[in-house]
């Protein structure tokens, strides 16, 4: 009898811990200044509104302002995936005003990323749709994330919730310049294939597209700079684009080559700071932004 | 069947029920179905494999005691230790040999056919291959009696929480256990258990954290930072550290539960004062059983320094070998027996020059500690790299340190998670030191309810939940 008391006791007090520990936690969360958090909170609300995987984060928000006088938010995410994508767009139009643009940087087609989708279950609280989304992925984890509370803060995105809890992450973009050693080994590498990770990533596509034209917002389609030595290595480029366009019924713009000098990059396939500006002149310049 | 999964918790469940509901003969069939099962979950074909090495060693055994002629007994074991390290060898050796000796016929201009086979190599064939022959050879020295009952030595052979990746358990050490039944025990299953979730934190949690880092380390050097690299490595350390560690801790915690002792495999390696003492506390099955069954019978430090420095080389060549059909293990072996060469050459002077330089205790000690750590995380680089040329790549790196600042690390994020994750596992080590917490859990019920409590939170917030293959199971 004394060791199941013992057992009920230790089954009572981690189950407590794990409650307690979730609600710390998910008001970190719901006070943080993460773009994520400031999203679920309505405090979003911006004139153009950017997508992408971690190279939509050159979409850098201090330049847009300064350079165009216009607000701007940021829904890109490292590998952010484009169904993950979609899931947020209609989160941030549920929450949000609508924004005048929708600019997305396409490359977010190209890869599929259960893991990242996992990683949001700290917003699942707010979102039948990504509660949805990430049961779709892995049943198990989304059952998980119901039973014990602290499995949804078990991801970089909730570090980075946490990180960002009393200052704006409008900053985030690496600011360093790529190194010659790496400059060196793009030489020896391989083309480097562009491909759509799967007819529905494609459909994600087209499904945020059309939801963002019944709202009246304008949408640009992207791609955004590659180090130029690495551009001249991207293989399946044309066609790719030429998929993109042919399923969405929008132009693709071109950008992958538009930003020469190695400075002006971190590494291959990412702008710096000072690429960011370059890069959104150009946008500036077309009209784009 | 790996531990880290839903399925071995529905196994060890039902195993557990069903285990304390039986006893004497039944208990010995369930031990070895249920590891039957546990193995075959990964590969059906593999249970052929391990039946046959059963069926082999516990024939030879026999027919080793009835033999009264040592000629006979002599080849007996031979052909014992033979067909062990034929199959091992085999399964584990033979693409690596084909291959580089069609390298070597290459290189001479020469054009041979592929000879590569597509070879499964059978999980935990170097543990039960090696627990296997020990037994013929203990034997074979009269040091055991041989098993009469075959279930009981298949049992012995097979029994799932260390059938994969060890501890590698001695016959005279562990078939005796078999003979009695354990009847349940809350405190042992307490006990058992506390070991278990250390197990799953360290393994779950750490092991599984830092990998995605590593990987990216040793997957694409060159395009990394020289102190990204650096922190690669020093994770990579705790990487394998925590994953085989972690794995013991889960097979001695399970057989604890279930009423059997295994030796520990592992005792704060990173402490060590010197390379020797590294390999009592790493892998210490393993050490020790190449130290009984190698190391000694070639002479061990009986035959003046030189042949002492061969036994050594050799042992720590066959030591690195055993991990994998690679030069880059061979090369890892290597560098540990150079290591333990040249600290028995250059010990006396070393203790000297820290007297010369009035060195605190407490300081020559911690300096000991971190040159010892620092070559072992040099030879890990050629542990961890597939090639040589990606060792290479992976020290000219740091060796350039280029970008060797905070700012030009990827994935902060990660890393700043890796380091919790390293200083919460060495907080706990340090101070097991002074308050032995496994003692301490079971005579305070209420710091054992705290203590797991936190684990599972621990794990619930910081662990991986993919349910990743552990590191050893490929050796």
């Amino acid at each position: 009898m004394k060791h199941v008391l013992w057992t009920l006791a230790l089954i009572g007090f981690t189950i407590l811990g794990d409650r307690l520990g979730g609600a710390v936690l998910h008001h970190f969360v719901d006070t943080s200044q993460f773009r994520y958090s400031r999203l679920y909170n309505g405090t979003a609300g911006a004139q153009v509104l950017f997508m992408g995987n971690s190279r939509g984060l050159s979409f850098y928000e201090p330049h847009v302002r300064k350079l165009t006088g216009r607000t701007s938010f940021n829904l890109s995410y490292n590998a952010l995936p484009m169904d993950l994508g979609y899931t947020l767009f209609q989160d941030y139009l549920k929450r949000n005003p609508a924004p005048n643009d929708l600019i997305i940087e396409v490359s977010m087609c190209n890869k599929l990323n259960k893991e990242l989708i996992m990683s949001f279950g700290c917003y699942a609280p707010y979102s039948p749709e990504l509660a949805h989304l990430i049961n779709v992925y892995d049943p198990k984890m989304g059952i998980a994330g119901e039973l014990i509370s602290l499995v949804r803060y078990n991801s970089e995105v909730f570090q980075r919730a946490l990180y960002y809890l009393r200052k704006s992450d409008e900053n985030w973009l690496i600011n360093r310049t790529i190194s010659p050693t790496m400059i060196d080994a793009m030489a020896s590498r391989k083309p480097y294939g562009l491909s759509i990770a799967s007819e529905d990533i494609l459909q994600n596509l087209v499904k945020t597209i059309k939801l963002a034209h019944a709202k009246n917002i304008r949408v640009h389609l992207v791609v955004n700079p590659y180090l130029p030595a690495f551009a001249a290595k991207l293989d399946h480029l044309q066609p790719w684009k030429e998929q993109i366009s042919t399923a969405t019924g929008l132009p693709v713009i071109d950008y992958s080559n538009a930003v020469q000098g190695n400075e002006f990059f971190t590494d291959y396939q990412h702008l710096n700071v000072k690429g960011s500006y370059q890069y959104i002149s150009l946008l500036k310049r077309d009209a784009i932004l | 069947m790996i531990f880290n999964s839903l399925e071995f918790l529905v196994f060890i469940t039902a195993f557990l029920l069903l285990y304390f509901s039986l006893k004497g003969r039944a208990r010995l069939w369930l031990c070895l179905l249920g590891s039957y099962l546990f193995y075959g979950w990964w590969d059906w074909r593999f249970l052929g494999l391990i039946g046959l090495t059963t069926l082999m060693d516990y024939s030879l055994g026999i027919l080793m005691e009835r033999s009264t002629i040592e000629r006979d007994r002599k080849r007996l074991i031979y052909f014992s230790v033979t067909i062990n390290l034929l199959f091992l060898g085999f399964f584990k050796y033979f693409n690596f040999f084909a291959d580089s000796f069609r390298e070597m016929v290459l290189a001479f201009g020469l054009h041979p056919s592929d000879t590569t086979l597509s070879i499964i190599l059978p999980i935990g064939i170097s543990f039960y291959t090696f627990q296997s022959m020990s037994y013929t050879v203990d034997i074979y020295r009269r040091e055991i009696e041989p098993e009469r009952d075959l279930v009981r030595f298949a049992a012995f052979v097979s029994l799932f929480p260390q059938l994969v990746a060890g501890p590698i358990v001695r016959a005279r050490d562990f078939l005796p256990q078999f003979k009695t039944d354990k009847p349940w025990d809350w405190d042992r299953f307490m006990s058992g258990l506390t070991r278990v979730l250390w197990g799953f934190f360290k393994k779950v949690a750490i092991a599984d954290s830092l990998a995605p880092f590593v990987e990216q380390c040793f997957s694409a050097p060159t395009t990394l930072s020289s102190l990204h690299i650096l922190i690669g490595i020093f994770f990579y350390s705790f990487q394998i550290y925590c994953d085989f560690s972690g794995y013991s801790d889960i097979a001695i915690g399970l057989a604890r539960i279930l009423g059997f002792t295994f030796i520990e495999n592992f005792q704060t390696p990173y402490f060590s004062r010197s390379f020797t003492e590294f390999w009592t506390r790493w892998h210490i099955s393993l050490s020790s059983w190449l130290r009984d069954y190698l190391y000694i019978p070639l002479g061990g430090s009986r035959g003046g320094k030189l042949r002492t420095y061969r036994n050594v080389m050799l042992t720590m060549l066959i030591g690195g070998l055993w991990h994998g059909a690679s030069w880059t293990f061979l090369f890892w072996g290597f560098l540990h027996g150079s290591y333990q060469v040249v600290q028995r050459i250059i010990q006396p002077y070393a203790r000297q020059f820290y007297k010369t330089l009035q060195l605190p205790v407490f300081l020559g000690r911690g300096l000991d500690m971190l040159i010892v750590y620092l070559l072992t995380c040099f030879a890990w680089i050629y542990f961890r790299s597939p090639t040589f040329a990606v060792a290479e790549q992976v020290i000219s790196s740091v060796l350039s340190f280029e970008n060797f600042n905070w700012a030009s690390v990827t994935n902060k994020f990660i890393a700043f998670r890796c380091f919790l994750l390293i200083a919460i596992l060495l907080t706990v080590e340090v101070t097991n030191f002074r308050f032995h917490y496994a003692q301490l859990l079971i005579q305070r019920p209420v710091l054992r309810i705290v203590a797991y409590a936190c684990l599972f939170w621990l794990i619930a917030l910081m662990g991986t939940f993919g349910a990743s293959s552990f590191i050893y199971f490929q050796f």
